[in-house]
């Protein structure tokens, strides 16, 4: 006892503690350098905040709008666009998931190549897409929901084949021991099992694509960020204020609905 | 074909047996050793076998390669007569159906009501088409909520199976099984993780359904005493080899310490066993077999699945 009295006792290795201690500064050294690359500088950004706040005042406040009709469409259309993509993503990446979750289908290799194609489309930022299709076919609605589709079956395809895998998991072993065979199995018991993950992960992919959307909208994908688009180049501030306070609405709004769409779902 | 009432045991050699296991063996890719080693013994209609052993000794695999979950390395499963070992997928299938399995865990889809996940024992009698579908059999349908409503989970039929306790779980994946009209019924550690209370119920409802339905019984314990209270026919495994094979009564602790490999004293088992009271258990094994059903359960599901291989 006597000997332990000057040393405290410690809770972890000194190695682990060693460790983290390295970790944690090699981040900070990586973040100070990044920041330093960039060439931003915190102080610059407080000075210049006056002339931010003065734009903000003068030009964004306060919002006006006269045609309002014209931004309702345009909302609609990027609600429209966000929802059709999310769907018709839904749609392709349950059959990819299908293929690509290894306990479902045991054809050798097809679950990389799955995987590997979603995560082409997944990586490729919507933007990119957005821009190739745009040449493709000209500023429209079509292009958004084109691209949204892409990246959307993209990131839902690998969530899909997680959510199946611990489906199959834990649903499909006894299902199989009672001799029946692997269509009624994934049907009546892997999907049901997986459904609430699913529903989850789309309504996710719907709050994405309405934030995206806008952005699209930018580079000529139609919906509520062409309008933004047109005002801004027109410095016509008063009424691109407007809109963007319409975009946080609608945001906040679908962002609620999802909430509880998935509370009513997951319990 | 036996009476229902001809459950005893017959030992290794019985004529036409419902199950015949011969020299099986089986080895895990990038396991060391076999998992079962040369295994070989035949089970009777309505026999009880409570198979024991230490973690690891291989008692999960021996249930697993019976229904072809795991494929076997070597050796051959009969089941009645027919061969398991080698069959073509299709031919497994068709056999599946006669071998129910009970789980310790994950027996159930959660988010199913009971009558969906029961109704998942008809599906190997289906084709593919009706399967997929759902398209279940009226005259299924009824057994199943007879069946239901004798092992007591009649106000539960619309439950989801995750609303229930773990014993009613237990009995839902039971019922299931009895939904497939086997001959034989697997369960691996049906009760490993019930209160006393409800393991009884299981293991009650077990007995039951092999003694009077002449459905043979293979389980898997943890529990000494409960495979000494409830088998016909205790089955020691260690290391996957069979190192036990007689009724229950014959259990000797020098045999359960082989099997363990551990002085009786280091085993944590009912102390009747331990100090030598083991005639009261046997006594009280006997009274229980004998004993009547309480609510008219074992004759309900005979019944129940008698109409159902009629029609
Ligand atoms: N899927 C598997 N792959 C490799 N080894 C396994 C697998 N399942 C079981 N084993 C091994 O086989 C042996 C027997 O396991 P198991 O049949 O589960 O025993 P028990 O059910 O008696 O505890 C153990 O050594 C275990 O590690
Ligand atoms: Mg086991």
């Amino acid at each position: 006892m006597g000997k332990m009295d000057n040393s405290r006792i410690k809770l972890a290795s000194r190695e682990s503690r060693r460790a983290a201690f390295v970790f944690l500064t090699v981040l900070v050294i990586v973040f100070v350098l990044s920041t330093g690359f960039t060439g931003f500088n915190p102080l610059e950004a407080l000075l210049a905040q006056g002339e931010f706040w003065n734009f903000i005042a003068v030009d964004f406040i306060p919002p006006y709008m006269d045609k309002w009709e014209a931004l309702l469409r345009a909302l609609m259309q990027t609600l429209y666009m966000a929802i059709a993509s999310a769907g018709m993503g839904a749609v392709l990446a349950l059959s990819l998931a299908l293929a690509g979750t290894p306990a479902l289908c045991r054809v050798p290799g097809i679950s990389s190549l799955v995987r590997g194609f979603a995560s082409v489309l997944r990586n490729i930022p919507d933007l990119v897409w957005a821009f190739i299709l745009v040449a493709a076919f000209g500023i429209g609605t079509i292009v958004g929901v084109l691209a949204l589709t892409i990246s959307t079956t993209g990131q839902l395809t690998r969530f899909f084949i997680e959510t199946l895998d611990e489906a199959a998991g834990e649903n499909m072993e006894p299902l199989l021991a009672t001799g029946a065979s692997m269509p009624p199995v994934v049907l009546q018991a892997v999907l049901p099992a997986a459904l609430p993950g699913f529903v989850a992960w789309i309504l996710y992919s719907v709050e994405l694509n309405i934030r995206s959307s806008t952005i699209l909208g930018m580079v000529g994908a139609g919906g509520i960020g062409l309008l933004l688009m047109g005002y801004i180049k027109q410095y016509n501030y008063a009424a691109a204020s407007t809109t963007i306070i319409a975009v946080g609405v609608i945001v906040i709004s679908v962002n609620l609905l999802t909430d509880c769409l998935r509370k009513i779902i997951l319990t | 074909m036996l009476p229902a009432g001809a459950w005893w045991s017959c030992g290794r050699i019985c004529l036409n047996p419902v199950l015949e296991v011969r020299n099986l063996k089986k080895v895990y890719r990038g396991g060391e050793g076999p998992a079962v080693d040369n295994v070989s013994f035949s089970m009777a209609r309505g026999e009880m076998i409570g198979v024991i052993g230490p973690s690891g000794a291989g008692k999960s695999t021996l249930l697993r390669c019976i229904n072809r979950l795991v494929t076997p390395t070597a050796g051959h499963i009969f089941i009645e007569g027919e061969e398991m070992t080698g069959a073509p997928a299709v031919r497994v299938r068709g056999l599946r159906r006669r071998v129910g399995m009970v789980f310790q865990h994950h027996n159930l889809v959660a988010r199913l009501t009971v009558m969906q996940n029961v109704m998942h024992g008809r599906l190997g009698y289906m084709s593919t088409l009706d399967g997929i579908l759902g398209r279940y059999q009226e005259a299924d349908k009824k057994q199943a909520v007879e069946i239901l409503t004798q092992t007591g989970l009649g106000s539960f039929l619309y439950h989801r199976a995750g609303e229930l306790s773990g014993g009613q779980r237990q009995r839902v994946g039971i019922v299931r099984a009895l939904m497939q009209q086997p001959s034989i019924l697997l369960c691996d550690e049906p009760i490993a993780s019930l209160d006393p209370a409800s393991a009884q119920v299981v293991m009650d409802l077990i007995r039951d359904v092999c003694h009077r339905s002449a459905i043979a019984c293979i389980v898997n314990l943890h529990q000494v005493d409960a495979a000494l209270r409830y088998s016909d026919r205790i089955i020691g495994m260690y290391r996957g080899g069979i190192v036990f094979d007689g009724p229950a009564a014959e259990l000797k602790e020098s045999v359960i310490e082989k099997i363990y490999n551990k002085p009786i004293k280091q085993l944590m088992i009912g102390d009747g066993i331990k100090g030598g009271i083991r005639d009261e258990i046997r006594e009280g094994m006997h009274s229980g077999i004998r004993e009547e059903p309480h609510d008219g359960i074992r004759d309900g599901i005979k019944e129940g699945l008698r109409d159902g291989q009629n029609g």
